[in-house]
């Protein structure tokens, strides 16, 4: 028989919950760790019944620690990767010539999970994508489908490198947010991950260019 | 440089007052100006409210123009509006974009205003003063016909499910029907034609109606779903895949309060024939990549909505139960699929019992044939360790598998030491058992070596993947590992400690030639981390094991405990880390079971005496020489004869003989922990000695001549002092043969006992023990 039995006792069983709770565009390399971009979804009702306008900045506060907390951990996830990779030369000669974007840029990527209570209310995994100095992370509830929000995320990062000069200029997301918010508009409306075909997808596209272009 | 830390510290360092006038400036800009004119202004707000924690004081007259913007199409170009509704879900949560739901009908009701109003609202969440009436708002959208059009739905059905799901807003039993009635419409009565070109100007274009077609291009005949590909969509086929995307969570939510309600049960069953629709499109062959993926994608929601229904309605199993069957059959060998597999695994351990199957062979099947050979998949790694973490209850009272594939489970552990080390710390008490547990030891201990080892076959299999002439010269020339693993001597070792299943031995004889092998890659990232994790899951064993290990099992343990503690991956910091874990776990051991020390004496005395054991495990010398001073008594074991207990004193002379005179280990060990040592050497001594009279006169010898050495040894050690203290101590304590065995042996029920050594406060305590029990001793 197995031994401990209080383990299993003390794991939390999960909630039913499946929803997407930030969508996070941020910095990677070493150093400060700089959020872009974040948008969370859902409320947290961590303080309920409190409406004043402290709690609500205190609301707003959590909001940005929680975010602060992802990105640090994406970052260092990255870093680990980026160093394993660093000491693996045959293997990046093997992804050199597999990935398309060139020798410079190989992109990363990773999921991770989050104890319930650190720093979200709940047990959350994150689902993250790097490559150069950007890297683009969703938060979702445990439930959630992580093949497609893998899929969505491609999607969004694909979408931000050919609308913002992401790559070489991180910094046009803090100077040109909206369009971040429309491709978010597009592709994770209202935080939902939605199943889209090929074709849907260029349907989506097709719309957000026309958005994009201000018709 | 950084520009993106000097635009964020640029924002930052704005001053209150500095904003303030920002704000008025922006806010009279507004009035004389259209709000497309001041773009630059409103992304430099955005800009210092995105950056910055405490500043939501924005005031509310600068909002209202923005939020009018949002709301109504006809008062900027689109993109103005997009980041109006970006600055006021920056700000939120916050009362000043609280608009009343009330408010939201008032404006008109286009889906271009709903697209960008509804997430502005939502954002709001449970500091919406008027939630009652925002629900009441959106269910009339919603329910009511003809309100809005359909694309304006997809946002209202957004944002209802985005609250709902949030707990923003509670819906009604009856509120859930009509939502569920339509749920059910829209997925059942979606048009399966293609719509026109919508971005064409040519109305007259392509008015002919087309079917849909599958992933495979053929025309398709049946329910329009997700997996059904147009040129074009209709907003009422884009509802479609919105609802079938929400689908799962409105069922986790609501199909178990609303069971029985007629609308659910329709939906529920809808939901099925949709579900089962899916599966049969999964098996057509993509033309595109995308489409191919997205399939995987639907085939893991779909396994994962029939596992949601049938868990809420037993009597869907056995309608259910054969299509997953045959999913099973058809992409179990698929490497492409493996996380569908875990998907199914978790299906059938929820529901295998009813339809009495078997799904030991599939268990079998997934650990050995698809874990095993691609627990360096990322992905897959992460499913399976949290399939193993969130059955573990299931897994444990009705299968061994994880008892069986522990091996296997710590490859997958050894591959991602950083982003899993939490999850095995929940996972790994389930794996030990009486059985296993000293395998799981060998296997802890030696799991930066099997991290190594998966190294290396990833590099030969990369190498073999390549031509020579692709790789650069410092890629070419293989390294010792690589070169071992392809000599058919050698490749034995690396198949055990690769093993996927447990039982066929604890560990192998070569052990130390593997190390020797591996030795190149111990300064690898992912090796160098996972000697790291290794003594965190060292403890998290041990804690396991001495809550519950019987004596049996801490027999077998004592040697392995013994012999590990020289046999370590070289790597410095795990060796000192592990050493430490593991003589700490060898007083604990002959705490429980003092016994081992009779048993266990011909290696115990073996290796203290042999000099050349002494470097690099200090740590477990001086354990060892306190649990021997301290248990070695016939108090803890009747076998405790005063032969055994002269060898032992024999032996531990002799090292402190060998500590003080020679130079044994003066190079290697720090002055501080030689007086530790030989302090604990001589108490040990001691009290050796008071259990057997006859070691009296050479104990006193021994110690006379330890304090004679000292001060000739001319050395500035505070450490020296002590000894020079305790000394005496011990050597008055020895001239009383009466009261020296019940000093220097404390009562066994003592509480905490083992630490009263270490009491500087204590001797009132002792002293007070002592009187009792001599007391007690007169008194008989």
């Amino acid at each position: 028989m197995t031994f401990g039995r209080s383990a299993i006792l003390t794991w939390f069983t999960p909630s039913e919950v499946a929803m997407v709770r930030s969508v996070i565009i941020q910095t990677v390399t070493p150093g400060p760790c700089r959020v872009l971009y974040a948008q969370t979804y859902g409320s947290d009702a961590d303080q309920p019944g409190q409406t004043g306008s402290l709690a609500q900045t205190a609301a707003r506060g959590r909001q940005k620690e929680r975010v602060a907390a992802v990105a640090r951990q994406v970052q260092s996830e990255c870093s680990f990767q980026h160093h394993c990779a660093a000491a693996d030369p045959v293997g990046e000669e093997v992804r050199r010539h597999l990935s398309q974007e060139g020798a410079a840029i190989v992109p990363q990527t990773g999921t991770f999970q989050m104890p319930e209570g650190e720093p979200f209310g709940t047990r959350v995994f994150t689902v993250w994508q790097t490559a150069a100095n950007c890297g683009l992370s969703l938060v979702c509830e445990n439930h959630e489908n992580r093949q497609q929000a893998t899929a969505v995320l491609s999607q969004i990062f694909k979408l931000l490198k050919l609308h913002l000069r992401l790559l070489n200029q991180p910094e046009e997301v803090l100077q040109k947010p909206e369009k971040v918010a429309a491709i978010l508009h597009h592709f994770l409306p209202q935080g939902q991950l939605l199943f889209l075909n090929s074709r849907a997808v260029r349907h989506k596209e097709k719309d957000l260019e026309l958005m994009l272009s201000g018709k | 440089m950084d520009n993106v830390g000097s635009v964020i510290e640029r924002a930052r360092s704005i001053s209150n007052e500095e904003l303030q006038e920002f704000y008025r400036g922006l806010q009279e800009a507004l009035k004389s100006q259209s709000i497309s004119d001041v773009i630059p202004s409103l992304r430099q707000l955005w800009l210092s409210l995105a950056c910055t924690r405490y500043r939501g004081d924005v005031p509310p007259d600068l909002l209202l123009p923005l939020w009018q913007a949002v709301k109504e199409p006809h008062l900027g170009p689109v993109m103005v509006r997009v980041l109006c509704a970006a600055v006021l879900q920056e700000l939120s949560p916050c009362q000043s974009v609280c608009l009343r739901g009330g408010e939201l009908s008032s404006g008109p009701l286009s889906s271009s205003s709903l697209a960008l109003t509804l997430p502005v609202v939502a954002g709001v969440g449970h500091y919406h003063p008027d939630q009652q009436v925002l629900r009441e708002q959106l269910l009339t959208w919603l329910t009511g016909a003809g309100q809005v059009d359909t694309a304006a739905i997809a946002h209202v059905l957004g944002c209802l499910w985005g609250m709902d799901n949030s707990d923003v807003v509670t819906l009604t039993q009856e509120q859930v029907d009509g939502v569920s009635k339509q749920l059910c419409t829209w997925l059942t009565t979606t048009s399966t034609t293609q719509p026109p070109n919508p971005f064409s100007k040519n109305i007259f274009s392509s008015r002919q109606l087309v079917a849909v077609t599958e992933v495979d291009e053929t025309p398709s005949h049946d329910m329009f779903t997700v997996l059904s590909v147009g040129q074009y969509y209709s907003p009422d086929q884009f509802l479609n895949m919105q609802v079938f995307s929400m689908m799962r969570g409105w069922l986790q939510k609501h199909q178990s309060k609303n069971g029985e309600s007629a609308a659910m049960g329709l939906l529920v069953d809808k939901m099925c024939e949709y579900c089962l629709r899916l599966l049969d499109q999964c098996e057509r062959k993509a033309v595109v990549q995308l489409d191919a993926e997205l399939q995987q994608a639907c085939l893991s929601e779909v396994i994962l909505l029939l596992d949601t229904m049938c868990q809420q309605n037993s009597s869907m199993i056995p309608r259910v139960f054969p299509s997953i069957k045959r999913v099973y059959n058809r992409i179990q060998n698929n490497p492409t699929s493996s996380i569908n597999i875990i998907n199914i695994l978790q299906f059938l351990l929820h529901h295998s019992d009813a339809v009495m199957y078997d799904m030991g062979p599939a268990l079998n099947h997934f650990f050995t044939k698809i874990l095993d050979k691609q627990c360096v998949d990322q992905s897959l790694a992460f499913e399976a360790t949290l399939f193993c973490l969130e059955n573990m209850e299931n897994l444990c009272n009705n299968t061994s598998v994880l008892r069986k594939f522990f091996p296997c489970l710590l490859k997958v552990f050894a591959w991602q030491p950083k982003t899993l080390l939490a999850e095995f710390v929940d996972l790994l008490p389930t794996m030990v058992s009486e059985e296993t547990a000293i395998e799981v030891l060998h296997c802890l201990l030696d799991l930066p070596v099997i991290t190594a080892a998966m190294e290396t076959v990833m590099r030969v299999e990369q190498r073999a993947s390549l031509t020579l002439t692709d790789l650069s010269p410092e890629a070419t020339a293989q390294t010792t590992p690589e070169l071992a693993y392809t000599d058919p001597l050698h490749r034995p070792l690396f198949s055990f400690i690769l093993r996927a299943e447990g039982g066929l031995g604890d560990t192998i004889d070569r052990l130390k030639v593997l190390h020797d092998i591996l030795q190149d890659y111990s300064t690898l990232p992912r090796v160098v981390i996972c000697s790291q994790a290794a003594p965190v899951l060292l403890r998290v064993y041990l804690q396991t094991v001495e809550q519950e290990a019987s004596v049996d099992l801490l027999a077998r343990l004592f040697p392995v405990l013994l012999e590990r503690s020289s046999l370590l991956y070289p790597i410095k910091n795990f060796q000192t880390e592990v050493k430490r874990v593991l003589s700490e776990a060898l007083v604990w051991v002959v705490q429980t079971a003092p016994g081992l020390l009779i048993d266990n004496r011909q290696e115990v005395q073996e290796l203290m005496s042999s000099p050349r054991n002494f470097t690099g495990r200090e740590d477990v010398f001086l354990h060892l020489a306190w649990a021997i001073g301290e248990y070695m008594s016939v108090t803890y074991d009747r076998r405790c004869t005063p032969d055994i207990i002269s060898q032992y004193y024999e032996v531990v002379e002799c090292l402190l003989y060998e500590l003080s005179v020679s130079q044994l280990g003066r190079t290697e060990t720090p002055l501080q922990d030689r007086a530790r040592l030989t302090a604990v050497l001589m108490t040990a001594l001691a009290k050796l000695a008071t259990r057997c009279q006859d070691l009296m006169p050479r104990v006193l010898l021994c110690l006379t001549k330890i304090t004679q050495q000292l001060p000739a040894s001319g050395s500035q050690d505070p450490g020296d002092a002590v000894l020079l203290a305790r000394a005496p101590v011990l050597i008055n304590l020895c001239r009383m043969p009466n009261v020296a065995p019940l000093l220097s042996s404390l009562p066994a029920e003592t509480d905490d006992n083992s630490k009263l050594h270490q009491d500087q406060n204590s001797s009132s305590c002792l002293l007070l023990q002592l009187t009792e029990a001599v007391m007690k001793q007169s008194q008989q």
